[in-house]
C-alpha cells in the first residue's frame, strides 16, 4: 500500500485511535504523527470522542430476559431443520472436540476423581424431566436422583472442582463426555427439587470453576 | 464466566441440544460490552457453521455474546427499548434462517449489525413516529444550547457526552461504529452500505460538526 496522503490520514485518525488500520496504515499514520502537530491534535480530539462514545453507549440499558423468551419462541415456531447424514455424523468435530488438549486434560483429571466418587455414586432409575442431552453420549445410565450436566472453565485446578464439588453435595457420576462435559449427581431422589436447584445455581454461580451447568435427566 | 473466550466452541459437545427455555448457559446478564479479537471472531465463524446444521446450543453462545452491543445498536436507532428487543429477537431469527448462506467475507459481527441496521430501520418506519433513517441525513438536531449543555460545561467530558447527542443520526451511526463497535472503515462501509471513501469523509464531517457545536457552546477543543 503507498503512503496516504495528508489529507487522508486526517480521515483516518479515528481508526487509528479505534485500533482498526491495517499494519501499513498505522505505521505510516505514527510515521506523519511523529512530525505533524496538526495530526496530534486530530488525535488527541478523536481520542476524546471514542472515550466519551463508549462511555455513552455503555450508559444504555442491556436487554431483558424478554428479548431471550421472544427469541426462543421464534426459534421454536420455526420448521426443524433438514440435515445431512454427513452432517448428522459431524465426525470433524467429534474428533477434534475428543483429541482436544482441554478435553485430554480433564479426562485424566475426571478419571481420578471418577474413582474416588463411583463408589458412593447412587443407583436408581433416572428421572423423566429432561432438559439437555448430547446427541453423542451413551445410553444415560439408569440412576434415580438430580444431576447436571457441567464443564469446567479452562486451567481450573483438580483441587477447586474437588472443593466446590464437596461444598456442594455434588460428584461426578460420569464423563468426560464430547467436549470436556460431566454428568453430576446433586443430590438422590428424596432431596427437595428446590434443594436441588439450589445446589445448581451455586455451581453456576462459581464461574471461575464451572462454565457450564445445566439439569440433566 | 463474563466471556465465552477463544476456544470454547471446540469445548461444546457435538449435537448438544438445549433446553427451550430459562437463562442463558447459566451466564448473569452483563451491562458492559466486552470488546472483539481475532480469537472471537473466529469463534464466531465456528458458531455460524453450527448454526446453519441446527445447532441451538450454538446460537445461543452466539446471542449471549453479541446481544449487548447489538441492542445498543438497535437502541440508538429505534429510541424504544421493548421494540429494540422485538428487533433484537428479528436479528437472530434472520441469523438461524440465513446462516448457511454466511460466506465469511466479513466478520460474523459486522453481518450481526448490517442486519440489525435493516431491522432498525424497518420497525422505525413501521412505528411512524420517528424520523426515516432515509430522510435523517438532513435532519440534524437541534443545536441550541439547552439546560444540559449549560450544565455540561462545567465537565469537558460531559459537554462532549451532550454535544455527541446533539449530532444528527447520521453521524452518531459513523461514530458509534467506529469508537463504540470498533468497525474499520470497509466493516462500517458494510454495514451502512456506502463505499469505504463515503464512511470517512462522513466521520470527518461528523467530527467538524461535533467541533462546531462544541464552540458554539464556548469550547474550542482545538481541532479542526
Amino acid at each position: 500500500m503507498t503512503s496516504p496522503e495528508p489529507d487522508e490520514l486526517a480521515l483516518l485518525a479515528p481508526f487509528y485511535v479505534a485500533g482498526t488500520l491495517s499494519a501499513a496504515e498505522k505505521a505510516a499514520f505514527e510515521a506523519a504523527l511523529a512530525r505533524d502537530p496538526a495530526l496530534v491534535r486530530n488525535v488527541e480530539s478523536a481520542r476524546a470522542e471514542a472515550e466519551e462514545t463508549i462511555a455513552l453507549n455503555e450508559a444504555l440499558p442491556a436487554p431483558t430476559s424478554r428479548a431471550t423468551e421472544r427469541l426462543s419462541a421464534l426459534l421454536d415456531a420455526e420448521p426443524p431443520r433438514r440435515r445431512t447424514l454427513l452432517e448428522r455424523l459431524d465426525l470433524g468435530g467429534t474428533l477434534g472436540a475428543w483429541l482436544s488438549p482441554r478435553a485430554l486434560g480433564w479426562a485424566a483429571s475426571a478419571a481420578l476423581l471418577l474413582a474416588v466418587v463411583e463408589a458412593g455414586a447412587l443407583l436408581a432409575p433416572s428421572s423423566p424431566r429432561q432438559s439437555y442431552s448430547t446427541a453423542s453420549q451413551d445410553a444415560a445410565p439408569v440412576r434415580a436422583g438430580h444431576f447436571a450436566l457441567i464443564a469446567f472453565a479452562p486451567n481450573v485446578s483438580t483441587e477447586a472442582v474437588s472443593a466446590l464439588l464437596a461444598a456442594n453435595g455434588a460428584q461426578i457420576v460420569e464423563g468426560p463426555r464430547a467436549g470436556g462435559f460431566y454428568r453430576v449427581s446433586l443430590g438422590a431422589a428424596d432431596l427437595p427439587e428446590a434443594e436441588a436447584q439450589k445446589r445448581l445455581d451455586a455451581l453456576r454461580l462459581a464461574a471461575t470453576v464451572i462454565r457450564f451447568a445445566e439439569k440433566a435427566p | 464466566m463474563s466471556r465465552l473466550g477463544a476456544g470454547l466452541l471446540a469445548s461444546l459437545a457435538p449435537g448438544l441440544t438445549f433446553g427451550q427455555r430459562g437463562p442463558i448457559l447459566g451466564l448473569k446478564s452483563g451491562t458492559r460490552a466486552t470488546p472483539m479479537n481475532q480469537a472471537d471472531a473466529n469463534d464466531d465463524s465456528q458458531l455460524i457453521a453450527r448454526i446453519a446444521r441446527g445447532d441451538r446450543l450454538a446460537m445461543q453462545v452466539l446471542f449471549t455474546r453479541h446481544r449487548l452491543r447489538v441492542f445498543r445498536f438497535l437502541l440508538r436507532f429505534i429510541r424504544d427499548e421493548a421494540a429494540a428487543e422485538d428487533a433484537l429477537a428479528e436479528v437472530f431469527l434472520d441469523v438461524w434462517r440465513q446462516a448457511g448462506a454466511f460466506e465469511g467475507r466479513s466478520l460474523v459481527s459486522t453481518w450481526l449489525l448490517s442486519i440489525a441496521r435493516f431491522k432498525a430501520l424497518s420497525s422505525v418506519r413501521r412505528r411512524k413516529d420517528a424520523p426515516l433513517d432515509d430522510d435523517y441525513a438532513e435532519a440534524i438536531v437541534d443545536e441550541a444550547d439547552d439546560p444540559e449543555i449549560e450544565l455540561a460545561k462545567r465537565d469537558k467530558g460531559a459537554l462532549l457526552r451532550a454535544c455527541l447527542q446533539k449530532l444528527s443520526a447520521e453521524h452518531r451511526e459513523m461514530i458509534d461504529l467506529v469508537y463504540y463497535h470498533e468497525k474499520s472503515v470497509e466493516d462500517a462501509a458494510k454495514i451502512v452500505g456506502v463505499p469505504p471513501a463515503t464512511v470517512k469523509t462522513r466521520l470527518f464531517y461528523a467530527r467538524q460538526k461535533l467541533s462546531e457545536i462544541m464552540k458554539r457552546a464556548g469550547v474550542d477543543r482545538g481541532w479542526p
